[in-house]
């Protein structure tokens, strides 16, 4: 079927399409919500408990390895190729500056005046920045090397298959169908990101191979998330914290959530989902809209149920692990939707790519000369413009080797680029109607309107091809149904009254928690406070809302997390 | 800083409140979630029955629907004095049947003399559908032969888990919430006669098709291994074995599988009682069987009244060949099977009530 290899949240959706209608069950990792999982991450705890300090992040490496490598022992070739090649680089390059720095102190033995030893501590610090520089660039192409190899190898020859094509050549290449890593888009960008903070001397340089592998492949947050950086991750994976009860009652309560999360709403909505993604032609207008109204609600429980588990594993270990989402659904614009959602990866772009790249003396040069073209005021734009472009290209490009998904990143990135140039109108507006701002309907409104407008760009991920996205978008004006959508639509899509109202319940649940978050308050704090048999009662609810309203067992296939396929 | 005592007890206390509440609500969840089999699929109740009764019977029949629609061990007791008991469930396989005499031996009071087992299930190699191994896994107590039924016994996707704890596997039911689950909430409702299902109705033979032609009639080495288990199983706890084919038309009986199930008596030493000699669409005479009245699914099982004519000749056949002694002596046991001859004779009398006034039976349960 030719949606399977085009669209990789499509070819997920048809699997799951597929598992569902055949009672097929396949499992190719140790997911997260299963008990395989459970029992692993139970064993772990007992050993890292019995470990003496010093070597408790053995017992995390030994771990994440068993982890990795349950999905298949070649999958650690690639993992422990990026850990060599990025361990052998940034020793280098200490190596580099421990040179530089015994010929600085010699310098002073030598008798040289001081402007003489000044000069030649400047020229030895540009030799060594710039051969650090080599070595980084060589780290950074060896190890974004595999992932472009695995990942988009196959993407590049189909295209170069098309446009032979287009020129009428016989000629076409095969697709070499490699088996992409699990997460090899995350543990490379967290490991690209170090490598880039030890060339800024930002980050301590890893002397031990082994605990270089633990950063790298960490388990909770290897296969989605979230990307963390080296200052902030080593703090804690490497201390070998005691566990202990309110490490392993808090962790406990956020991989419940995230169990809820997962296997009450995104697993139990799944199959509405995926009914209404592979059967475009049937369910248009008010179908699309409730499809991408559906998987904005399937991916943010899916997506942030499965953070919740990683963050909360970690914590049993005492391994703090940066926040990925902050209510997202509450944002008022989209710049501020992308503050809030998948925070990791977006500030990665931001700091590793965009500030670099619009910062950069090429752009500003750039910039300075497209002035008599464009105008003063847009050619200092220019340079964010273009950056913000191109950061969301690769963002694209970086969720999956598909056009599908490099429209998703260049629609995320002209929107935000309209509403960059929009800013002056909103301040006027706002100038005009100061009250206006902070009345709640006005407030709702922009919520709504962040809502669907990030809903319609994200249909980029539901449907097979672009064009076919256009016109699943275009449904809503040629064909629109309300009564047949209203007297048995819902009916029609693979689940029953029940489960929509046991889905509904869940939502209802997570709306309120994240009210109660408001403020960035963790709920879990707020929970802290309340006297212990209600806290227990509350938790002993969704414990047991999970445990029977979750979509998980016989008759349901063992769902992969959407992201762990990127 | 160390906790102090008070603060320890508290901690202690926490937690064993949380447990005890964790255990109370789940099991109680369980417990209304699981199937009861009072309305639907009511043989999910026969292998759990078998615990409730006085587990000394003489006589264990195991086996599929061959045994438990067309043994009545009322009759055995009432013209032999034999006490049986139908360890039978829908599509009971062979190892299935392996696992419930291993069963029957940890738990019996007293052993069984004699073991007979239909063969019908020879001619499965594999597990065949989830529902039916849960059928007759599920009414299991816990014991080592249970987890060593369900190990030989998954299909793909099946796990221990959800077997010892059947929460795991049954938590969808709340779609299907009904008074039943609370009615049956302590006690599930009893659906045999010391495991016979008792169907008073009539549905005679009007047309048997042909049998599909196989390529290859050869027992499968799974079935075979487990037949020889069983064989293995009864000779080291002096039971005898006796093999048995019921006498009903559909699904057919091969010859060339009646020929492998007499060689492998005759090498074993054991009794072959194949009903299918003589069988044809009209019944068989030497039992007395007619199948215009004597069935009640076209000659897929028979009714109680072809099932009392067939233990009755059975039955003769038991007493001759093997020293099974007449209970009808002994008072707690006449007691106990008094009782059941009375749910017996009281289901017959309303089923065939209800079939005068509708047609058709309605009460399946005995109680």
């Amino acid at each position: 079927m030719r949606q399977t290899k085009n669209n990789p949240l499509s070819h997920l959706l048809f699997h799951s399409y597929y598992i569902i209608t055949h009672n097929y069950v396949n499992i190719y990792i140790m997911l997260f919500t299963s008990f395989n999982f459970l029992i692993f991450l139970a064993v772990l705890v007992a050993l890292y408990a019995i470990t003496p300090q010093r070597f408790r992040w053995f017992v995390l490496l030994v771990g994440s390895m068993t982890f990795y490598g349950f999905a298949g022992l070649h999958f650690l070739i690639y993992i422990n190729a990026t850990i060599v090649i990025t361990y052998f680089c940034t020793i280098k390059i200490r190596h580099l500056r421990l040179i530089r720095d015994v010929e600085i102190e010699k310098f002073n033995d030598l008798g040289l005046s001081q402007e003489n030893i000044k000069e030649a501590r400047r020229s030895l610090r540009d030799k060594t920045k710039r051969k650090a520089k080599g070595w980084t660039a060589l780290c950074l192409v060896l190890i974004i090397g595999i992932l472009a190899a695995v990942k988009y190898t196959d993407f590049a020859i189909e295209n170069f298959n098309t446009i032979l094509r287009l020129f009428n050549d016989s000629q076409q290449f095969s697709l070499i169908g490699i088996a992409v890593p699990l997460g090899i888009s995350f543990y490379t960008f967290q490991t690209v990101g170090y490598v880039i903070d030890v060339y800024r001397e930002k980050a301590e340089i890893v002397r031990n191979p082994l605990k270089l592998a633990l950063f790298t492949s960490f388990f909770p947050q290897v296969i989605q998330g979230p990307i963390s950086r080296f200052e902030n991750l080593s703090k804690t994976l490497y201390s070998g914290s005691q566990i202990n009860r309110h490490g392993l009652a808090r962790g406990s309560q956020r991989i419940l959530w995230g169990f809820f999360k997962k296997l009450v709403i995104a697993d139990r909505l799944w199959p509405a989902l995926a009914f209404l993604a592979i059967h475009p032609e049937e369910y248009q207008g008010i179908y699309y809209l409730f499809a991408i109204a559906l998987y904005a609600i399937v991916l943010y429980c899916d997506f942030s149920g499965g953070i919740d588990i990683a963050i909360g594993a970690a914590e049993l270990f005492g391994v703090r692990l940066p926040e990925n989402f902050n209510r997202p659904f509450y944002s008022r614009s989209i710049q501020e939707y992308w503050q809030r959602w998948h925070i990791t990866m977006y500030s990665w772009f931001r700091d590793y790519v965009f500030y670099p790249m619009a910062a950069s003396k090429r752009m500003l040069r750039f910039s300075k000369a497209s002035r008599r073209v464009v105008g003063n005021n847009l050619a200092k734009r220019l340079p964010v413009h273009i950056s913000l472009i191109f950061v969301w290209f690769l963002t694209g490009l970086w969720h999956g080797a598909t056009w599908n998904f490099i429209m998703w990143g260049m629609t995320n990135g002209i929107v935000l680029m309209i509403s960059l140039e929009l800013t002056p109108l909103y301040e006027r507006f706002n100038k005009h109607f100061p009250t206006l701002t902070d009345k709640w309907f006005y407030r709702s409104i922009q919520i709504f309107r962040t809502f669907w407008l990030m809903n319609f760009i994200r249909s980029f991920d539901i449907y097979d091809g672009v064009r076919n996205t256009f016109r699943m978008m275009w449904s809503v004006v040629a064909n629109f149904s309300f009564n047949e959508f209203l007297t048995s639509g819902l009916s029609e899509l693979k689940l029953s009254t029940e489960e929509y109202f046991s889905a509904l319940a869940g939502l209802l649940i997570v709306f309120f928690i994240s009210f109660l978050g408001r403020g960035n308050i963790d709920f879990r704090d707020r929970l802290g406070g309340v006297k212990w048999p209600l806290r227990y009662t509350l938790t002993g609810v969704v414990l047991f809302m999970t445990l029977v309203l979750g979509a998980y067992g016989h008759g349901f296939d063992a769902r992969q997390f959407i992201y762990n396929i990127f | 800083m160390g906790l102090t005592r008070g603060s320890l007890f508290t901690i202690y206390f926490k937690i064993i409140v949380a447990v005890i509440a964790f255990v109370v609500v789940f099991f109680t969840l369980q417990r209304l979630l699981v199937p009861k089999y009072a309305s639907t699929a009511i043989e999910g109740g026969l292998i759990r029955e078998y615990y409730n009764s006085p587990m000394n019977h003489d006589v264990i029949f195991l086996g599929d629907c061959e045994v438990y629609a067309n043994f009545s061990p009322i009759t055995l007791w009432e013209e032999y004095g034999i006490t049986s008991y139908i360890r039978g469930s829908p599509q009971q396989l062979i190892w299935h049947s392996y696992y419930l005499l291993e069963d029957t031996l940890r738990f019996a009071v007293e052993k069984p003399k004699v073991v007979v087992l239909s063969v019908m299930a020879m001619q499965y190699d594999e597990p065949l559908y989830e529902p039916y191994n849960r059928l007759t896994i599920d009414g299991m107590r816990l014991s080592p032969t249970k987890l060593r039924a369900i190990r030989s016994s998954r299909t793909e996707g099946e796990d221990y888990l959800s077997y010892i704890l059947p929460f795991f596997r049954f938590k969808d039911n709340w779609r299907d919430f009904s008074s039943e689950d609370f009615r049956y909430f302590f006690q599930n409702p009893q659906v045999s006669i010391s495991g016979f299902m008792v169907r008073s109705d009539v549905f005679p033979v009007e047309f048997i098709p042909d049998p599909i032609r196989l390529p290859n009639y050869e027992f499968g080495e799974k079935p075979m291994y487990y037949l020889n288990k069983i064989t293995t199983l009864a000779k080291e706890n002096d039971i005898e074995l006796v093999l048995v084919k019921a006498p009903v038309l559909w699904p057919y009986w091969f010859e060339q599988w009646a020929m492998q199930i007499d060689t492998f008596a005759y090498n074993n030493g054991l009794k072959n009682v194949d009903f299918t000699i003589g069988l044809n669409n009209e019944g068989l005479d030497y039992v007395g069987l007619d199948f215009s009245k004597h069935t009640f699914n076209a000659g897929l099982h028979l009714n109680v009244f072809g099932a009392e004519l067939l233990s009755s000749y059975f039955g003769g056949i038991l007493k001759e060949f093997y020293d099974l002694p007449d209970r009808r002596n002994d008072p707690v046991t006449v007691e106990y099977w008094a009782e059941l001859s009375k749910q017996y004779n009281r289901l017959i009398a309303t089923q065939l009530e209800e079939i005068r006034e509708t047609g058709h039976i309605h009460t399946f349960l005995i109680k």
